[in-house]
C-alpha cells in the first residue's frame, strides 16, 4: 500500500477536537500534563501500597482491598466507553519506567523470540487464574505485592530493553486497555494528511532533537506512525506525538466507535494487518472468555459447578480445577469459533476456515467487554461510596482524630441496585450490538451474505445470552476473611 | 559492577524489604475484646433475615463482657464495595448478645464487626462466618478446597 492512499484514508477534516477545546484543550496540550497526572495515581498507588502492607487485613476496610478492586477497575471502563485511555496516560508505572530509562540508558530490542503480545497473553491468563485462586481481590496484602511487582517489572524491563516494551508487549493492562479502546469515543489523530506528507523531520516517530542532537521530545515509543495509525490499538494516549509534531498537526478527535477499526485488513502502523497477527487475535479470544469467567466466579451457581467438577474428576485442590475451568473455557471458546470459522466456509466461498477466523474473531472484542464493562461497573456503582468511610478510617487512625468526621460505614452505593442492573445489562446489549455490527460490516466488505455470518451471529447471540444469566444470578463472595 | 547496575541493586533491595516491615498493622489494635459466634438462626446461615448470637469476652482473662446493653454491629463481606448491614445486638445473658434486625444480604463469607464501650474504652472485634449459602441448594464451601 503507498502512502498516499494511507494519508488520505486517515484525514479527516470538521471533527471535534479535545485539544482545541478551551480548558481541557489547554490541559492536554501542556507539556507536563500526563506526568501531573500519573504523579496523581503514584500517590493513589503509593496509598494503596502503604495500606496493603501496613492496613487491616478486612479488603472492605483497606485502601489496597477498595481502591484498585472498586474504584480504579470502575474509573478504567468508564474512561474506556466515554472518553479514551486515560488510564494509560496517567499510568503510575510508567514514572519509575522513565527513572530506569534515564538510569540505564537502554539499547537491545525486546526480543525476537517474544514477539507482539505473546508474554502479555500468558501473563494476563496467569494473573485471572491466581486472582480465583488466591482470592486477590479479598486480600490487600497480596494485592500490595501484585502492585509492587508492576512497579518493579516496568522498572527493570523499560530500563533492561530500549522503547516501550514493557506497554507494548507485557503490561496486561495495557493489552485489557487496548482492546477496551476499540470502543472509545476519541482518538489521537492527525489533522492534515497533506502536512505529514510534506514533513521531512517524521518526528512523531522518531522524536524532535535540539542542535546538539540531544533527544528533547520523545516520538511515539510504540511505533506508531502517526499518518498511518489506524485507531487505538497500541496507543497509550502517551500523546508524545502532539508533543513532538513541530506543526500541531496532532490532536485528540472524537469519532465514531469502531469505524475506523473494523476492516482486519487495514494496514496499521506499529501493527501491520490484524488479519496476520495470531498474537492479537488470540488477546481478543483470551480478553473475551477471561470476562465471562471473571463473572462467573463472582456468581453462587460456580460453587456447584466446581463441586460436580471435584466430584467427576476426583479433584479437591481449587487451584487445580480453577485451572482446569481456566483452560476449558479458552478452549471452549477456540473451539466454537473453529466451528463458526468452519460453517461461514461451508456456507460461503471463502478461502478456508482460518481465513474466516483471523478476520471475524475480532466481532467478538466489543461484546467481551461489554461483559467486563458490566461486571466492574457492577461493583462501581454498588461500592464507590465506600471511599468516603475509608478515608475518613484512615485519617482518624493515622491521626487519631476524626479530622473527615466518625467512619460513615453505611455509605456504600452510588446508585439504587435496580438502576445498577439496568444500566449494566445495557451496557453488555451495546457490548453485543457493537459485535453484531462489526460482523455486518465484514459481511459487506468481502460480500458475504447473512447465511454465512450466521454462525457468528449465533455464536455472540449465545455469549450475550450467557452474560445476561451471569447478571441475573445471585452473587456470592467468597475468599481470604481475617487472613 | 556499573555504577547503574549497583543503584538498581541497592533499589531493588529496599522495595523488596518494605513489605518485610509489615508487622505493625493500622486499625487492628483495639483487641482488648474478643467476640465469638455462638448460634446463627438459620442453620447453616443463608441469604434473608438471620439471628446471631455471640459472646463478647475479655481477651486477656476470657472473662464475659457484661453489662453493655446494646452494641453496635456490622456485617460485612470479604470482598470490598459491598453495602454492609449495620444493626445493634442486646445483651441476652451473661456475656452472650443477640442481634436485631440483621439480615445476610448475600451469599458468601460474612465477617461480624462489634463495636462499643467497655471499661471506658472504644472497642472492635470482629469474627468470621463464612459460607452464607444463596440458598439452601448452594453446596458448602471451604476456602482452597472442593470437598467431592
Amino acid at each position: 500500500m503507498n502512502r498516499t492512499t494511507v494519508l488520505g484514508s486517515t484525514s479527516h477534516q470538521g471533527w471535534g477536537e479535545l485539544t482545541q477545546l478551551p480548558l481541557l484543550g489547554r490541559v492536554l496540550r501542556w507539556r507536563h500534563a500526563r506526568t501531573t497526572a500519573q504523579t496523581v495515581l503514584l500517590l493513589l498507588a503509593g496509598l494503596v501500597l502503604y495500606d496493603g502492607f501496613f492496613g487491616p487485613s478486612l479488603a472492605p476496610k483497606n485502601l489496597a482491598g477498595t481502591l484498585p478492586w472498586v474504584h480504579w477497575r470502575g474509573f478504567v471502563v468508564l474512561a474506556l466507553l466515554l472518553a479514551g485511555n486515560l488510564f494509560c496516560f496517567a499510568c503510575p508505572f510508567m514514572l519509575p519506567r522513565r527513572l530506569a530509562q534515564q538510569l540505564f540508558r537502554p539499547t537491545r530490542s525486546w526480543p525476537r523470540w517474544l514477539p507482539g503480545k505473546w508474554v502479555a497473553v500468558t501473563l494476563l491468563v496467569g494473573f485471572f487464574w491466581a486472582y480465583e485462586a488466591f482470592d486477590l481481590w479479598a486480600s490487600p496484602l497480596l494485592t500490595a505485592w501484585v502492585a509492587l511487582a508492576y512497579f518493579v517489572a516496568a522498572f527493570v524491563i523499560d530500563g533492561f530493553f530500549r522503547g516501550a516494551a514493557f506497554c507494548k508487549h507485557v503490561c496486561p493492562i495495557g493489552q485489557f486497555n487496548f482492546v477496551g479502546s476499540l470502543l472509545s469515543p476519541t482518538e489521537v489523530r492527525i489533522r492534515d494528511a497533506s502536512m505529514c506528507q510534506r514533513c521531512q523531520t517524521k518526528d512523531c516517530i522518531r522524536g524532535r532533537f535540539d542542535a546538539n542532537q540531544r533527544l528533547v521530545q520523545r516520538g511515539c515509543e510504540l511505533g506508531l506512525y502517526q499518518p498511518a495509525k489506524i485507531g487505538n490499538l497500541d496507543c497509550t494516549f502517551c500523546l508524545d506525538c502532539l508533543h513532538a509534531c513541530p506543526y500541531g498537526n496532532v490532536g485528540i478527535r472524537w469519532r465514531l466507535p469502531l469505524k475506523a477499526e473494523m476492516d482486519p485488513e487495514t494496514l496499521r502502523s506499529g501493527i501491520g494487518h490484524l488479519h496476520t497477527r495470531p498474537d492479537w487475535a488470540t488477546l481478543v479470544l483470551v480478553l473475551v472468555a477471561l470476562g465471562f469467567l471473571n463473572a462467573f466466579g463472582m456468581v453462587s451457581p460456580v460453587y456447584r459447578f466446581l463441586e460436580w467438577l471435584s466430584q467427576t474428576l476426583h479433584i479437591s485442590s481449587e487451584p487445580a480445577l480453577l485451572a482446569i475451568v481456566f483452560v476449558g473455557a479458552l478452549a471452549a471458546l477456540a473451539l466454537a469459533i473453529g466451528l463458526a470459522s468452519q460453517l461461514t466456509r461451508v456456507l460461503a466461498p471463502v478461502p478456508g476456515p482460518r481465513w474466516v477466523a483471523t478476520r471475524f474473531v475480532y466481532t467478538l472484542a466489543p461484546l467481551g467487554f461489554g461483559m467486563w464493562s458490566a461486571h466492574y461497573l457492577f461493583h462501581f456503582f454498588t461500592g464507590a461510596l465506600t471511599l468516603l468511610p475509608l478515608a475518613q478510617q484512615f485519617v482518624l487512625d493515622l491521626t487519631g482524630q476524626a479530622i473527615l468526621g466518625q467512619p460513615a460505614w453505611h455509605l456504600a452505593s452510588l446508585l439504587p441496585i435496580a438502576t445498577t442492573t439496568d444500566l449494566v445489562l445495557i451496557v453488555l446489549a451495546l457490548g453485543y450490538f457493537g459485535s453484531l455490527v462489526w460482523t455486518m460490516q465484514l459481511a459487506k466488505r468481502y460480500r458475504l451474505g447473512l447465511l454465512a455470518i450466521l454462525p457468528w451471529i449465533g455464536l455472540q447471540t449465545g455469549l450475550f445470552v450467557v452474560g445476561i444469566w451471569l447478571l441475573g444470578q445471585p452473587m456470592e463472595m467468597r475468599g481470604t476473611l481475617l487472613g | 559492577m556499573g555504577t547503574r547496575w549497583t543503584v538498581l541493586l541497592i533499589i531493588l533491595s529496599l522495595v523488596s524489604l518494605v513489605p518485610l516491615t509489615a508487622a505493625c498493622r493500622r486499625g487492628e489494635a483495639t483487641a482488648s475484646v474478643h467476640v465469638e459466634v455462638v448460634a446463627i438462626d438459620p442453620s447453616p446461615p443463608t441469604v434473608g433475615p438471620a439471628t446471631v448470637r455471640f459472646r463478647l469476652q475479655d481477651s486477656t482473662e476470657g472473662k464475659p463482657v457484661v453489662g453493655l446493653g446494646t452494641v453496635e454491629v456490622e456485617g460485612t463481606m470479604s470482598h470490598a464495595g459491598m453495602e454492609p448491614v449495620i444493626t445493634t445486638a442486646r445483651e441476652e445473658e451473661d456475656g452472650v448478645y443477640v442481634t436485631e434486625g440483621f439480615a445476610f444480604t448475600m451469599g458468601g463469607d460474612w465477617i461480624l464487626i462489634v463495636r462499643g464501650t467497655w471499661n471506658g474504652q472504644r472497642f472492635e472485634a470482629r469474627a468470621e462466618i463464612p459460607n452464607v449459602r444463596s440458598s439452601a441448594a448452594t453446596p458448602v464451601h471451604q476456602h482452597g478446597t472442593v470437598r467431592p
